[in-house]
């Protein structure tokens, strides 16, 4: 019990702490690692874990192939389990594996909840309770964001893997599937709102261009950027000269010469 | 750099260092249908309290700000808070530029930004980082974590810090200039433009639609995804967008949207398209 609890603690503590910093710095091994075994009362072993786990993840070297796990939980699992039960660092990461495994399987619960907050920042905002906005901020970061994964290390820790893996079997597989294809979709909501804000008559056609470049060109994001800057900026510099001549039209400045020409 | 920064006011340095302690949090909430949107509006709200003389003007601001799509790497996010801070102060102060054009260069801006901020930091800053400090904390030592900390951490926060201010002052002096020369609604144009482009690389690059049904007709499976890509990639994703589009276009509520785009995808989980 206390040793589930250690774990995730030091995972929830540093995910919460990183959220609020958002530097992403807390939540690689080298600190968490350091910080999960400082908790688990062995200093030296975290940092030394911490250091070669960071070393893995980095790509700087691998280990028996078990690197596809969500880092931060390889990390503290594997630190943690090691001081307090004496596994070795392979076997940590390979338990982290399976739990890593799990929390990708709830992770569209824990997308959907997070969607289902939009409603609650738009009523907030709309209503201009920017206090209201800002406590629900820190809502969203200690209640909703990391609770469900530390609660699957809590628990895989204190009753092992394949009990909440059994638990999370019970779901149905066609609800998991749904909403994790809605998460991937769901995106289209946020850019339409920013298309509605930009929209005018030839906006569909300049979006058309950006989607070609990306999905038959494969441009990477820069360099169609620098397309779109040198598009803009030919365009502008074309509607800067028709804006000058209709100014000068209006204020009525007679063509240059004209009079010679005929004369 | 320090010089650079001298014309601002103790008042609005001390708004920047707001702008930017909101700015920091740009992970304490983030989900698919904004991202980190919510976290940018807040953001953007020291200078929105600042310059808008009447509630309903700062109610408006913040409600554009904070609803929107956003995502960058976090240390550019710095960037973009400080220039729409100049552009909100702009619209404040002289009621040239429209929302839009806020709205018009955060979309242009966030691709870009998020492509040099990930292979800047990440790959280059990070691994020099770490490698140093790996070599360090292989026998336990503690200095290795601490002077990770110091080194990567220290120096993301310093370089956000810096371009927030950076993007204010740029951006004010920018916004000035075009204005006396009158040429905003230009520039404005020019934003929708850019921001359009880049809307239609991050409906191709995030929205993902992937049907997994392929229904075995007389023997042989027809693969839906398969086919709708031999139209043309992607272009579910596109009309997902337009589909979209047009409903709220119609005034129906990104609530409503995204509740119904949810139960749709489990009704049709249910019968086998996802």
């Amino acid at each position: 019990m206390g040793q589930a609890f250690l774990i995730a603690l030091s995972y929830y503590l540093m995910q919460v702490l990183d959220g609020f910093i958002g530097f992403q710095t807390l939540t690689r091994p080298i600190i968490l690692g350091t910080v999960t075994g400082l908790l688990c009362g062995d200093l030296k072993t975290g940092v030394m874990m911490g250091t070669s786990l960071e070393a893995i993840y980095m790509g700087v070297s691998a280990i028996g192939g078990a690197i596809a796990a969500d880092f931060r939980t390889s990390t503290v699992m594997a630190v943690g389990l090691t001081i307090m039960t004496g596994i070795g660092m392979e076997e940590g990461v390979a338990l982290a594996v399976t739990v890593g495994a799990l929390m990708n399987a709830v992770t569209p619960f824990v997308n959907a909840i997070q969607m289902a907050t939009h409603p609650v920042y738009t009523r907030l905002a709309h209503e201009g309770n920017v206090k209201a906005f800002r406590r629900f901020q820190w809502f969203t970061l200690l209640v909703i964001r990391h609770t469900v994964n530390s609660l699957i290390i809590f628990f895989s820790v204190l009753l092992g893997a394949d009990a909440v893996a059994n638990l999370i079997n019970t779901v149905p597989g066609f609800i998991t599937r749904g909403l994790s294809a809605s998460s991937g979709m769901l995106v289209v909501v946020g850019l339409c709102l920013t298309t509605q804000a930009i929209y005018n008559s030839s906006t569909v056609f300049w979006v058309l261009l950006g989607f070609v470049l990306f999905k038959y060109l494969n441009l990477p994001v820069l360099p169609i950027a620098i397309i779109g800057l040198i598009i803009s900026y030919v365009l502008y510099n074309r509607n800067k000269k028709l804006n000058d001549i209709e100014r000068k039209l209006a204020e009525g400045v007679p063509a240059q010469g004209g009079d010679d020409f005929y004369g | 750099m320090a010089n650079m920064f001298s014309t601002l006011t103790a008042d609005e340095k001390s708004m920047l260092k707001k702008c930017y302690y909101y700015s920091l949090n740009t992970f304490m909430c983030f989900n698919h249908v904004v991202m980190e949107g919510y976290s940018f509006g807040m953001s953007v709200w020291p200078a929105i309290d600042k310059f808008y003389q009447t509630d309903e003007e700062k109610r408006e601001a913040f409600e554009r700000e904070s609803t929107e799509f956003f995502n960058t790497h976090q240390v550019m996010m710095g960037l973009i808070t400080g220039i729409a801070a100049a552009m909100e102060k702009e619209r404040a102060e002289k009621g040239t530029i429209d929302g839009g054009a806020i709205s018009g260069i955060k979309a242009s801006l966030m691709g870009p930004t998020a492509g040099i901020g990930d292979s800047f930091f990440f790959n280059c800053v990070r691994v020099i980082v770490a490698g140093i400090c790996i070599g360090i904390g292989a026998n336990g030592n503690i200095l290795a974590p601490l002077l990770f900390l110091l080194l990567y951490g220290g120096s993301l926060l310093v370089t956000k810090y810096y371009l927030v201010l950076f993007g204010y002052v740029k951006g004010v002096d920018f916004v000035n200039e075009a204005f006396e020369n009158g040429i905003i609604p230009l520039i404005m144009e020019a934003c929708s433009t850019l921001g359009a482009i880049m809307i239609g690389a991050l409906i191709a690059s995030t929205v993902k639609v992937n049907i997994a049904a392929a229904p075995v007709i007389n023997g042989a499976s027809f693969a839906l995804q398969d086919i709708f890509d031999g139209i043309m990639p992607g272009i579910l994703s596109l009309l997902l967008w337009w589909l979209v589009f047009k409903q709220l276009q119609k005034g129906r509520t990104p609530t409503q949207l995204i509740f119904g785009i949810m139960i749709c995808c489990v009704l049709l989980a249910l019968i086998g398209i996802f």
